[in-house]
């Protein structure tokens, strides 16, 4: 289907504050949808709570904005009813490594058709600046005032150890390069991860886009890049000092949806339950 | 005619199978049969026993009491000993419990030994020894080991019909003269023997269930199980989720995109789905849950019985919104609201929760054939597109129901949403849009009460006691009007299914013209009985709750009643 950003755009203003990366990432989700050739229509963005849950809203497509850290399973309920459907998820940090960790690791091992945005700021914004999983050790915040003892999640480190089909990773700031990751993600059949640095200009001081820009850099233009080969998507995994961007890791693994015989060719969403004989059932009861 | 078998030992022995096949074998030849099973919270080694009733009428309950009990161990026979009758049988091997005159002695042990079997034989071994003390045969038996063990290879049938074999021998060769004839011989018509939870899966199918995810949890996962095995016949999808948190969200999302979803837990597992109820409540999205409930609080008695989640059933959650809770009271029940709990999840737009209680769920009882007419699918309203208006998710309606609409339609792209909402479902927090749109929540509830299961008085109107009770205490306390109508007692009992919305004017018009109330059920705090005063002002002259993991005995219910009154 051929669609351009402004078909996705949606009734709704954004309420951000000034300066904030869900702007950018708002654009390019909108870009990548209408550069993998995705109708309204046919597709769903699942959203959980925090600055990042407010997406749907700004996007003209269907749209379930749920709880804290639910956007996997019901997103994953979702492709089970209607794998015709393209469904998104975003999260944020908090919401995805942290009170939705559990869904993370089991969403990776289903491979199920899902392209999950991560708005990675090492921050909880909408509670208005608490620690979050991937903040850094050290970091001060409401929660941390004399700075964080723990180490952060490594959430790409932990989808290619889970074994995940599709790892990577977006700075917001490279909004060109950030859309062809997302593009390609949206166009993997099975669970496509993309985690998204993105500045919280009100409560995470320390990582400006200028941070960023410091710091990141592209795989692809690294010697001998590979995306299929794992060992060399844990060495990108791992590197804190520099923060390498695209996709760290693909694989080609069957989807979950192609494993189940009962709606390989026709979704759940299309049968008629009108009148369901269940007569020979009863006969084993007898 | 009426006979209660207990057969006694522990986990591991086979104990569920052999009881099993003796109700099959007798509802097959169309007795009615009750089978209570009690199993510790272990797989082996700890205590276990099943009690089984065999009557020419319809049964509703167990007994306390035994005409015969197998006693496989001789922990079983000190455990069971009391509650077997004067006149009764023990199935037993001990050398010790030779000096109570009930006892036959089966060496289950030896006799296994003598044909190299297995010693999880030992309870086969005592169903001929039954069968044959009866005098009801072994031969319908065999052909039933065929059927169950066939898949098993033929060395455990023939194992096993050996087993049954040596059994009878023994029987015929030291008590024949003493066989009891007890059983009709004559065939009546075919019934089914099922679970409560057997019931409720059929309730599922039948109701075009297409989407059930769940976490394992006693003693709701036959449901899970039953349904695994019937999903590619049935075409659904059966999820085992992460945690009842994602089973719970993953049956919302499926239920959004337009199917009919289902989750089955109990207590601690509800625990767990319970924000997710709140966002059903928020976003109206259907979904139908099985609570089966087992002792708490925490980890409880995962394997025994209580009613005690019928407040958590009507209160969890934070916040207010409409919501259905049906306490199906049999098997035959537990299939007709599941079915309707789909049709108002989906009509209404609420979450259903169907309650039921591991007695309920895990007893089995038999039924005469049922009839499967006149079970119609709604699914409520569903966007057509006809209307000149705007489509709006959370549309104002008069019955506060708006058009769904689901993702892949054209012209109707919305969000639904867990935040407080305008009929848009966009955020919005003025006061005369929040108050809106509670009202339009809540004006289902009216509309609702009409369409629950109202109370139903069993028995005569002018009795001089109405015993009130809800959920699967139905079969126990209808056996406690038998057994007091026989003692002359004119009692009647009132039995509540639908309890939230909570039919209010229908309850207190009973038990306004009620002489005297008793409310009967099994948790600590009186649960249904502060719920009715609450709701009708009524408080009942008297309660009995019983709040030790054991069923609703009936003979112990007879002696509660005649207490008080």
């Amino acid at each position: 289907m051929v669609t351009k950003p402004l078909d996705f755009k949606g009734n709704h203003n954004p309420t951000w504050c000034l300066g904030c990366g869900n702007y950018g990432i708002l654009n390019v989700l909108r870009a990548s949808m209408s550069d993998a050739g995705l109708s309204p229509e046919r597709t769903v963005i699942v959203s959980g709570i925090g600055c990042s849950g407010k997406v749907p809203h700004f996007i003209n497509a269907y749209g379930f904005e749920v709880l804290h850290g639910r956007t996997l399973p019901v997103a994953t309920g979702i492709r089970l009813a209607n794998s015709t459907l393209k469904v998104i998820a975003c999260s944020g940090d908090g919401d995805g490594y942290g009170i939705g960790g559990n869904h993370f690791l089991h969403a990776i091992r289903r491979n199920i058709g899902i392209t999950w945005i991560v708005h990675n700021n090492g921050v909880y914004g909408l509670t208005t600046g608490q620690t979050s999983p991937t903040s850094e050790e050290g970091f001060r915040s409401k929660t941390t005032p004399f700075g964080s003892i723990e180490e952060p999640v490594n959430p790409l480190a932990l989808a290619i150890a889970g074994g995940a089909g599709f790892v990577s990773r977006a700075f917001v700031g490279e909004s060109l390069h950030f859309r062809k990751v997302l593009t390609e993600a949206l166009n993997y059949p099975g669970f496509a991860l993309v985690d998204v640095l993105q500045p919280c200009v009100t409560f995470n001081k320390s990582h400006s886009y200028a941070w960023y820009a410091e710091r990141v850099y592209k795989v692809e233009s690294t010697e001998g890049y590979d995306p299929f080969d794992r060992s060399k998507a844990f060495a990108f995994a791992f590197e804190l000092e520099k923060l390498p961007l695209g996709i760290l890791y693909r694989r080609s693994i069957p989807s979950y949806e192609e494993k189940i015989p009962q709606i390989a060719e026709n979704p759940l969403f299309s049968r008629d339950i009108s009148s369901i004989d269940i007569s020979n059932t009863l006969k084993e009861f007898l | 005619m009426e006979c209660n078998l207990v057969i006694a030992g522990e986990a591991g022995q086979g104990i569920n199978v052999s009881a099993l096949n003796l109700a099959k074998l007798f509802t097959r030849a169309g007795l009615h049969t009750f089978l209570l099973t009690e199993n510790p919270n272990s797989i082996k080694l700890e205590p276990a026993w099943c009690s089984l009733k065999i009557a020419d009428k319809p049964i509703t309950a167990p007994s306390c009491k035994a005409d015969v009990l197998i006693a496989l161990n001789a922990d079983a026979y000190l455990r069971h000993r009391d509650r077997v009758k004067e006149n009764g049988f023990i199935l037993c091997e001990s050398q010790e419990s030779l000096i109570d005159p009930r006892c036959i002695e089966v060496p289950f042990g030896a006799l296994i030994k003598k044909i190299s079997a297995p010693d999880l034989l030992r309870n086969t071994v005592a169903l001929g020894a039954f069968l044959t003390l009866y005098d009801v045969g072994i031969e319908g038996m065999k052909a039933l080991f065929s059927e169950t063990f066939g898949a098993k290879g033929a060395k455990i049938v023939t194992q096993n019909i050996s087993a049954l074999e040596m059994g009878s021998h023994t029987i015929v060769e030291t008590y024949g003269a003493k066989i009891k004839k007890v059983f009709p011989k004559e065939k009546g018509s075919p019934h089914y023997l099922l679970t409560g939870n057997d019931a409720v899966s059929l309730g599922a199918l039948k109701a075009g269930c297409q989407f059930f995810s769940a976490y394992p949890m006693t003693p709701s996962s036959p449901v899970f199980h039953f349904l695994s095995a019937k999903e590619r016949e049935y075409s659904l999808v059966v999820k085992q989720a992460e945690d009842e948190i994602a089973a719970m969200h993953m049956a919302l999302g499926a239920s959004y995109a337009g199917v009919r979803s289902m989750v089955a837990t109990s207590g601690g597992g509800f625990c767990l789905m319970v924000e997710a109820l709140g966002l059903s409540g928020q976003s109206e999205t259907p979904v139908v849950v099985l609570l089966g409930q087992r002792p708490g609080p925490s980890t409880g008695q995962p394997t025994r019985t209580d009613q005690a989640d019928l407040r958590f059933a009507l209160h969890a959650s934070h916040g207010e919104f409409p919501r259905v809770v049906l306490a199906p009271g049999d098997a035959r029940e537990a299939f007709e609201e599941t079915f309707r709990a789909f049709n108002l999840a989906e009509h209404y737009q609420v979450p259903v929760i169907v309650i039921t209680d591991k007695y309920l769920a895990e007893s089995y009882s038999s039924w005469e054939e049922w009839n499967l007419n006149n079970m119609y699918i709604d699914r409520g309203k569903v966007w057509d597109g006809g209307s000149e208006e705007a489509y709006l998710r959370y549309r104002v309606t008069l019955d506060g129901i708006s058009s769904r609409a689901f993702p892949g339609m054209a012209g109707t792209i919305h969000c639904a949403t867990s935040y407080e909402h305008n009929e848009e479902g966009f955020y919005e927090e003025s006061p005369e849009n929040v108050k809106k749109m509670r009202d339009k929540r809540s004006a289902k509830i009216p509309f609702l009460l009409k369409d629950i299961p109202p109370p139903r008085l069993y028995g005569a109107k002018d009795a001089d006691m109405t015993l009130v009770c809800w959920g699967s205490a139905k079969g126990p306390i209808l056996e406690v009007l038998r057994l007091l109508a026989q003692e002359g007692k004119k009692v009647n009992m009132l039995h509540l299914v639908g309890l939230s919305p909570f039919p209010a004017a229908k309850v207190e018009e009973y038990l306004r013209s009620a002489k005297q109330t008793m409310v009967i059920e099994g948790n600590e705090t009186g649960q249904c009985r502060s719920l009715i005063r609450e709701e009708t002002g009524i408080l009942s002259d008297f309660a009995y709750c019983q709040y030790d993991g054991e069923p609703l005995y009936p003979e112990i219910v007879v002696e509660e009643v005649k207490r008080v009154w």
